[in-house]
């Protein structure tokens, strides 16, 4: 067994390495949540929103009872009906009495546009979400603001979400590598103990299952204060000290269940790994006497 | 044991190297000795002299370069790693720098071997009890092993060394960090064992003690034993723990 000052230092380090890990983590989330909210809001608008175009056929009745229907969704809170003759009107106003000739008033469809809700959206949720909308039935399409930026901008946007997720992996499996070393290396202060144990002809399972039951409390631990660290860090420092100076309709992401749970798992897996390391120690024979 | 050498490479990363070839050491020149169950037995000589080397041998820690070596009827030669772990759980060895494991107290470093030998709760409490009243430290059983003198910390050692009853105990420099008297009752104590047929074997470079006791003298020069002889007797202040005579009569136990 570690000494109280060790198992304490090693703990501490497992979890600031799960902290840096979780805060990277929420950080990315929040990337891909401004990254949203940029694409599916169009300019001007202050809260993110889609538009879908419905089939024009639908009458008024039927078209409520679809707004009804797509209002059950907690992730809207409000959906408005836009008739295709204040659609065209809006057009005239946009580009003009000439350029919406183009339009005939029976081509354009009725379009709902709908506001989502405050909180956390996954760019997979989001994408989900799109397509179930698109294959409702009476649903011609659903404009999610894309064409608001330009190929460029969105590339862009790509190229640094791309980034910031493959750092993210690069980081998962440092801090892996981290606490599973951290744990060899606190059980490599104890070697002395393990070849007493050895000697007094300790099996290799009595010598193995505490340390291994040592890096997995290690690990569980390490993982939830890092939960603790991170979530405290999100949801209160840092929208009080404004660190990322984002604008005040912008609600942060915090730590979300999945990351929670993968940090919570990480830790798990790299203190099981760190205590397999350590095998070699317990296996082979005793070298001191 | 028959015929064994034991030869160390000095310099073994030269092999590695393909440098030059390595130097040998030959710590044990063919060596042939046998020990009778409850035998006393001293194995003296200088430092160097390849005391330890000897008694890693006979517990299976080290392995002959030639010859073969029998312990407990055991060919430790030809052991794997889990029959030798097996084999030395029923010895009891007894180290120079007490080896405790600080982060126990002293009831559970006795207890220690009784959990790798299987002995339910019940018995475990019975014997180490009575070993620490042995050892007089039944009183400090609860402590921390931090908190005791080294004289207190061999004597907890000892008692771990004896509290599984072994038939051979094996101890290298076992009074190294005593004073002269606790030094001088605890070799009386383990000279004792031997009328309850337990062989035991004592590496010390304290050639007064080996004048001063009974049993047979190993001296080991330069890697082989040219000499043995037989030392004196002397009486103890402690007594034989009394499971150790088999049996739970209070009177069983045996004044030293």
């Amino acid at each position: 067994m570690m000494r109280p000052f060790s198992a304490f230092m090693t703990l501490l380090a497992i979890a600031f390495s799960l902290s840096l890990l979780g805060g990277f983590w929420t950080v990315v989330e929040n990337l891909e949540k401004v990254r949203i909210a940029g694409i599916s809001s169009l300019p001007g608008e202050g809260l993110p929103g889609l538009t879908v175009f419905v089939d024009p056929k639908l009458n008024k009745a039927e078209l409520e009872t679809f707004k009804s229907e797509l209002l059950t969704n907690p992730r809207f809170t409000s959906a408005s009906v836009v008739p295709a003759d204040e659609a065209l009107d809006s057009l005239k106003s946009q580009f003009g009495e000439t350029l919406s000739k183009a339009f005939e008033e029976s081509s354009l469809p009725t379009a709902l546009k709908l506001q989502f809700a405050s909180g956390t959206l996954s760019r997979t949720e989001f994408l989900n979400l799109l397509n179930d909308l698109r294959s409702k039935p009476g649903v011609l399409d659903v404009d999610e603001g894309l064409g608001a930026f330009s190929p460029k901008e969105n590339a862009v946007s790509e190229r640094v979400f791309s980034w910031a997720t493959g750092l993210l992996l690069l980081v998962f499996v440092v801090v892996a590598l981290l606490v599973s070393h951290l744990i060899r290396l606190a059980f490599e202060a104890i070697r002395g103990e393990i070849e007493t144990l050895k000697i007094l002809g300790a099996s290799r399972t009595r010598i193995f299952a505490p340390l291994f039951l040592e890096g997995l409390i290690f690990g569980i631990t390490g993982g939830l204060v890092a939960i603790f660290f991170v979530s405290i860090f999100f949801s209160y420092l840092v929208p009080n000290a404004r660190l990322f100076m984002l604008p005040a309709q912008f609600e942060m992401a915090t730590l979300s269940l999945n990351a929670s749970i993968s940090l919570a798992g990480l830790g798990i897996l790299a203190s099981v790994a760190g205590a397999l390391l350590t095998w070699p120690l317990v296996d082979q024979p005793a070298q001191e006497l | 044991m028959k015929d064994v050498d034991r030869e160390f490479v000095r310099n073994p990363e030269s092999l590695l190297k393909g440098k030059a070839p390595a130097a040998k050491l030959q710590a044990l020149v063919r060596v042939s000795l046998r020990l009778q169950q409850g035998e006393f037995v001293f194995l003296t000589g200088p430092s160097g002299a390849g005391k330890s080397t000897l008694i890693r041998l006979i517990l299976g820690l080290d392995q002959p370069s030639g010859g073969e070596i029998f312990t407990m009827g055991h060919a430790v030669h030809k052991l794997n790693e889990t029959r030798r772990r097996e084999l030395r759980r029923q010895i009891g060895i007894i180290f120079q720098d007490h080896r405790l494991l600080s982060t126990l107290n002293v009831y559970e470093n006795v207890e220690l071997p009784l959990h790798f030998a299987g002995l339910g709760a019940k018995e475990r409490q019975r014997r180490v009890m009575e070993i620490l009243e042995v050892v007089q430290m039944r009183d400090h059983a609860g402590e921390s092993i931090r908190s005791l003198s080294a004289g207190e910390k061999q004597r907890v050692g000892i008692a771990r060394s004896l509290v599984t009853c072994p038939s051979l105990i094996v101890a290298d420099e076992p009074t190294g960090n005593l004073d002269p008297v606790t030094a001088r009752s605890l070799i009386r104590m383990l000279r004792e064992l031997k009328g309850h047929g337990t062989t035991v074997l004592i590496a010390t470079h304290d050639m007064s003690l080996v004048r001063d006791f009974g049993g047979r003298v190993l001296e080991l020069i330069g890697g082989s034993v040219p000499t043995q002889t037989e030392g004196m007797r002397n009486g103890s202040a402690y007594k034989v723990p009394r499971f150790w005579t088999g049996a739970d009569n209070p009177n069983s136990g045996v004044d030293l």
